[in-house]
């Protein structure tokens, strides 16, 4: 079992409070004290002790199992889920869709756009932190002391202190990735040598939109014998050449640009024109390169082996007010493939959820230790946090619980991922994440920018309806979306991102999140609660959309319009 | 008050070796009150604290419990994992710590914690050997526990390629049922995975060097003294659980299921009797809802408790419709079961399995989630197919009378339970494997816990009590509860040589993981030591002896 360490003052305080209540009995004089005992709820021990944990590992209670202090079953229902709808807005199609032919993932829910088909334990809203006012503890923090907070790095410290726990998870061995692009060279490849490259994508709408409360980047690394050649040796042309031949599969694209690749150092002729020569385009994406020219291929999964890191940062306020990614990181998140498996397998994965569903089981994922959860598609998915002091600290089970919603049970997802099937095209999309310049390109199917197309159907800039910015930008008075000004935005970047002030709100609002280590009572950055959520949802009885609002959506992006 | 009584049980088991008692008996036990562990992740488990102060006495915000919470933890993997009635005995047999660590070998592919999955077990006649399915998505194969010699050996697996999809015979996915035939062979068949195949073991009592399947010789292991294997490629193709052998005609006919949400019951009668390469497959059609479908209201594809279906009786008198002539060949209009409809990349088209579409062809009557059967005979020497409908919190019995199949609803959700005893918190929750002990009882054996709370043990055992032998159960009484975290109990049988006794398994406990030392994924990870789980020892199969069971006076 892992320990947690308490201070020395609080391990001598346990004697003190018993030592407290001894009173010498031939003292006539002397008060006789009791401990005040109190009855409390388990996870709200979970939280006292996560508020004054020293150390990076994460076990707060560990006389016990790790799933036994979980508090919210269903931590897997994100809070967006209990937005009131009103019958009309709808953002719940950007998770819940039908499966696309040929795809892996079959979890068939598009059905929850229209219906609301929640556990017992899932009607009741357990997301407390969505109905806390915070407005008076954001005012007594001073726009310097975020801005400091925020530009204070607590990425570099942790693997040392990984390391120095005997941690046995993924250690985060990305040098100087506090300071976003400049870890990386101009076509995403990490400068350390580490092999992680970092690429563009559109934010997932809305929760991961800066203008909603976090920053944050992905990097990718494919396994040893996708960046070497035949004979074994690091080829940076078989690792471009590979990388470009997993979007496309992923993306079930026949042909895809790529980073400049010499064929020539490949042996193989990629690009379908009989010569072998430096190239920009491959049309011979039915099969890998080099060393790993004899691994499994299918569309719309990763290769084994294939590792992700995604940092969810606050949100930077630069000179000028400019937005980016902060120094500090709230969270580190990486997941690791494992195996692949052929699509039937991936069937009965979600067969079996199914099963349970019917069953009226609730949601369980095998714990890995320091590598966190599997969730049981291949995937290891583990999570660092901030700890009150700001320090990354590993991620209990519910708060890595959480992750599995979006990484285990939505039918959106490729591959259980979001990142990469909304990557930028092809060669361009090689590099650190950078909205500027960016398009509001359409979804595939799709003719209107993507982010013009949800602001319509959810009648806000989120999930809840509860960023003025947004409203104040997009929307006439009338409520519905000014599309002219959307039209005329330059770019993402323009659409999705806050102004200074209201990115240090947000800051301060998680601030005091991080404060509370109440991490298991939601994590979202509102000041004052949204208020469009439900506290509680009748299956039976909550309104729900009408057909007619129910949306076909593909997470890919159609770039070429 | 419930009087209990140690020197009840001889009288009341009286389990006669090698014969079939056709009567239910009441329960030999005393049985159990409550299901497993109260779950505490609702959150409402509360602890008392008292709050830390420091050297002066002010208080640091520190709570310190001064409930011991390790009581709270509770389950015992490696010595107790099931709660059982008093008297009754559970010693571990086997597990995959034990071969992995010693001689031997069992079938371990690279899957997390479902990387061997024991599924539904068997005994040789003798009761000297138990086979071991393995219900992996590739790769799946046979082991054999000698319970003498306390050695387990792997006897045939698949080669593995099946990770990548299924394209000829080499690997397999899913062993779900195992049977010792009547002509001591043993036939295992494909669950979910694979292509719903039966594949027959020429000689169960062969260690060969190299189990995989190229290593070894497939041919006609009625004619071929050389041959290992084959695939018994006449049969019908569907998510096979639950073989059964008639009892009055073992070497003529066999009761097969499809696990699916429209699942079927299915029969065939081999064209040679001891041959079980083909034969005539029938489905099984509940006349009620045959009315149904002839009146275009029913849909044999859709589920159960989809549509019209779900208001349609499906019990009462049926009838076996016929797939295929004697020799396997399909009739006409009716896809031929043993041959599933594949697309351009060699995937089963949906709705699956080449038996299900010929079922639906047919008007067969669907269930929800057929996944296991037993059979035996009623007073008046009929046989009767037990199979549970998952989905349906049912088990249904199907009696095979001199006026055709008559199926009733056996117990399900509104048995009684525990009838005529003390109350238990335990409900049926998912019922899944059955089993016959030598009085003819049955036994339903969860995979599923019983509160929605829960989610991390694995459920129950109930004796399902029908004395009067109807067909209908009287009670489902409380038998054993399962604590495992992430496990289900699968493959309860009765040692045909020791009535006495029987084995369960513990399939896909989070500890078949290797090792919470370095806890990867894959077990094949440069950094695995192959250390176990100081928790738990993986899949499992533990013993039980009821013949010191107190007994209820």
């Amino acid at each position: 079992m892992k320990q947690v360490t308490f201070t020395a003052a609080g391990l001598a305080g346990i004697a003190l409070v018993f030592g407290a209540t001894m009173a010498d009995p031939t003292d006539n004089n002397s008060k006789v004290s009791q401990p005040k005992t109190k009855k409390i709820a388990i996870h709200e021990l979970v939280i006292n002790r996560l508020q004054h944990q020293e150390g990076v590992r994460t076990n707060p209670i560990p006389e016990l199992d790790w799933t036994a202090p979980v508090y919210n079953r269903e931590a897997v229902i994100p809070p967006q889920c209990y937005t009131r709808t009103e019958g009309k807005h709808n953002p719940c199609y950007v998770c819940h869709q039908h499966p696309k032919p040929g795809r892996e993932n079959v979890m068939a829910d598009g059905g929850l756009q229209l219906e609301y088909s929640f556990s017992d334990v899932g009607m009741t809203n357990h997301w407390k932190n969505l109905f806390e006012d915070r407005s008076e503890r954001v005012a007594k923090i001073s726009d310097e002391e975020i801005d400091d907070w925020v530009d204070t790095d607590n990425y570099s410290a942790l693997a040392a202190r990984l390391k120095e726990a005997k941690f046995r998870g993924w250690i985060p061995d990305l040098r100087d990735l506090q300071k976003g692009a400049a870890a990386f060279d101009e076509n995403g490849f990490a400068l350390d040598g580490s092999h992680w490259v970092a690429f563009n994508y559109k934010p997932l709408p809305s929760t991961f939109w800066p203008t909603n409360g976090s920053t944050d980047d992905v990097m990718i690394r494919l396994e040893e014998k996708y960046r070497t050649d035949a004979e074994g040796n690091y080829s940076a042309d078989v690792y471009r050449a590979n990388l470009a031949i997993t979007e496309a599969l992923l993306k079930d694209r026949k042909t895809i640009t790529t980073l400049p690749v010499d064929e020539r150092k490949i042996g193989k002729d990629l690009n379908g024109d009989d010569e072998l020569g430096v190239i920009e385009r491959i049309t011979a994406v039915d099969g890998f390169v080099g060393a790993a020219s004899d691994a499994y291929v299918d569309t719309y999964v990763y290769p084994a082996g294939t590792e992700f890191l995604h940092t969810v940062r606050y949100v930077g306020v630069g000179d000028g007010g400019q937005i980016s990614v902060s120094k500090r990181m709230k969270e580190v998140r990486y997941m690791k493939k494992s195996r692949t498996l052929n699509k039937k397998a991936y069937k009965r994965g979600y067969e079996l959820e199914g099963f349970a569903k019917d069953e009226g089981r609730l949601p369980w994922y095998p714990v890995l230790g320091d590598y966190g959860l599997d969730n049981e598609f291949g995937w290891s998915v583990q999570g660092f946090i901030e700890g009150r002091d700001g320090e990354l600290r590993t991620a209990s089970y519910e708060e890595n619980l959480f992750c599995m919603g979006c990484h285990a049970s939505i039918g959106a997802t490729i591959d259980k991922t979001f990142s990469m099937p909304r990557k930028v095209e092809g060669a361009a999309g090689w590099g650190y994440i950078n909205l500027r310049g960016m398009p509001d390109a359409p979804n595939m199917g799709e003719s209107e920018g993507e982010i013009a197309t949800y602001l319509a159907r959810v009648g806000g800039g989120g999930e809840f309806r509860s960023n003025p910015e947004m409203f104040e930008r997009w929307f006439q008075d009338d409520g519905t979306v000014d599309q002219a000004a959307v039209k005329a935005a330059k770019d993402v970047y323009e659409l999705i991102t806050p102004s200074p002030e209201r990115a240090r709100e947000l800051n301060k609002a998680y601030r005091v999140i991080v404060e509370d280590q109440d991490f298991i009572y939601g994590r979202d950055a509102t000041v004052t609660p949204p208020p469009n959520v439900y506290a509680e949802i009748d299956n039976k009885t909550a309104p729900t959309l009408p057909p007619e609002v129910f949306h076909h959506w593909d997470i890919r992006l159609d770039w070429e319009k | 008050m419930i009087k209990h009584s140690k020197c009840a049980l001889a009288g009341a088991i009286a389990m006669a070796v090698g014969s079939m008692a056709t009567a239910g008996t009441e329960p030999y036990f005393i049985p159990l009150t409550q299901g497993e562990l109260v779950d505490l992740a609702d959150g409402t488990k509360v602890v008392e604290v008292v709050e830390q102060t420091d050297a002066d006495g002010n208080p640091t915000g520190v709570f310190v419990a001064t409930d011991n919470l390790i009581t709270l933890q509770g389950v015992d993997e490696r010595n107790k994992p099931w709660t059982v009635p008093v008297g009754i005995t559970q010693t571990n047999l086997m597990s995959m710590e034990e071969v992995e660590l010693g001689e031997g070998s069992v079938v371990r592919v690279d899957n997390g914690r479902n990387s061997s999955m024991f599924d539904m077990l068997a005994f040789d006649p003798e009761g000297e050997n138990i086979f071991i399915p393995h219900e992996t998505t590739f790769g799946a194969g046979v082991s054999r526990y000698n319970i003498a010699t306390d050695r387990t050996d792997v006897i045939f697996q698949g080669d593995s390629t099946g990770s990548e999809g299924f394209k000829n015979d080499t690997d397999f996915g899913a062993f779900d049922p195992v049977r010792f035939t009547p002509r001591g062979t043993l036939i295992a068949g494909e669950e979910w995975s694979g292509t719903g195949r039966f594949v027959e073991i020429c000689d169960p009592y062969k260690t060969p060097e190299d189990p995989r399947a190229p290593a070894l010789t497939a041919g006609d292991c009625n004619s071929d003294p050389d041959a290992d294997w084959r695939v018994l490629s006449g049969l019908p193709l569907s998510a096979q659980e639950g073989i059964e052998f008639s009892i009055r005609r073992p070497d003529e006919v066999m009761y097969f299921i499809d696990e699916d949400r429209s699942g079927s019951i299915y029969k065939v009668t081999f064209t040679t009797p001891g041959d079980y390469s083909r034969g005539q497959t029938s489905v099984l059609s509940v006349n009620s809802y045959a009315k149904c479908v002839q009146s275009d209201g029913c849909d044999p594809a859709e589920r159960w408790d989809r549509g019209v279906t779900a208001e349609t009786q499906r019990t009462g008198a049926a009838r076996w419709i016929a797939l295929t002539d004697i020799n396997g060949n399909a009739l006409p209009g009716i896809q031929n079961p043993a041959e599933n409809l594949l697309d351009a990349s060699g995937d089963i088209i949906d709705p699956g399995f080449a038996a299900r579409v010929a079922g639906d062809n047919v008007g067969s009557t669907p269930f929800g989630r057929p996944e296991d059967t037993t059979i035996s005979l009623n007073r008046v020497g009929n046989e009767v197919i037990y199979f549970t409908a998952t989905s349906e919190n049912t088990i249904y019995s199907l009696e095979e009378s001199s006026r055709g199949p008559i199926l009733r609803i056996f117990a399900d959700a509104s048995t009684p339970r525990n009838l005529g005893f003390p109350a238990t918190n335990a409900t049926l929750n998912a019922p899944d494997n059955l089993a016959l002990d030598a009085n003819g009882n049955v036994y339903v054996i969860e995979d599923s816990p019983n509160t929605t709370q829960a989610g991390r043990a694995g459920g129950d055992i109930w004796f399902a009590r029908d004395v009067n032998n109807d067909g209908v159960a009287e009670s489902l009484d409380h038998f054993m509860s399962l604590q495992v975290a992430g496990s289900e109990s699968t493959g309860m049988i009765f040692n045909p040589a020791q009535p006495n006794k029987f084995v369960v398994a513990v399939q896909h406990p989070q500890s078949t993981i290797l090792s919470d030392q370095d806890e990867s994924l894959s077990s094949t990870s440069e950094d695995s030591d192959g250390v176990r789980s100081s928790l738990g020892f993986g899949d499992a199969i533990w013993e039980f002896d009821i013949s010191g069971a107190v007994a209820p006076q």
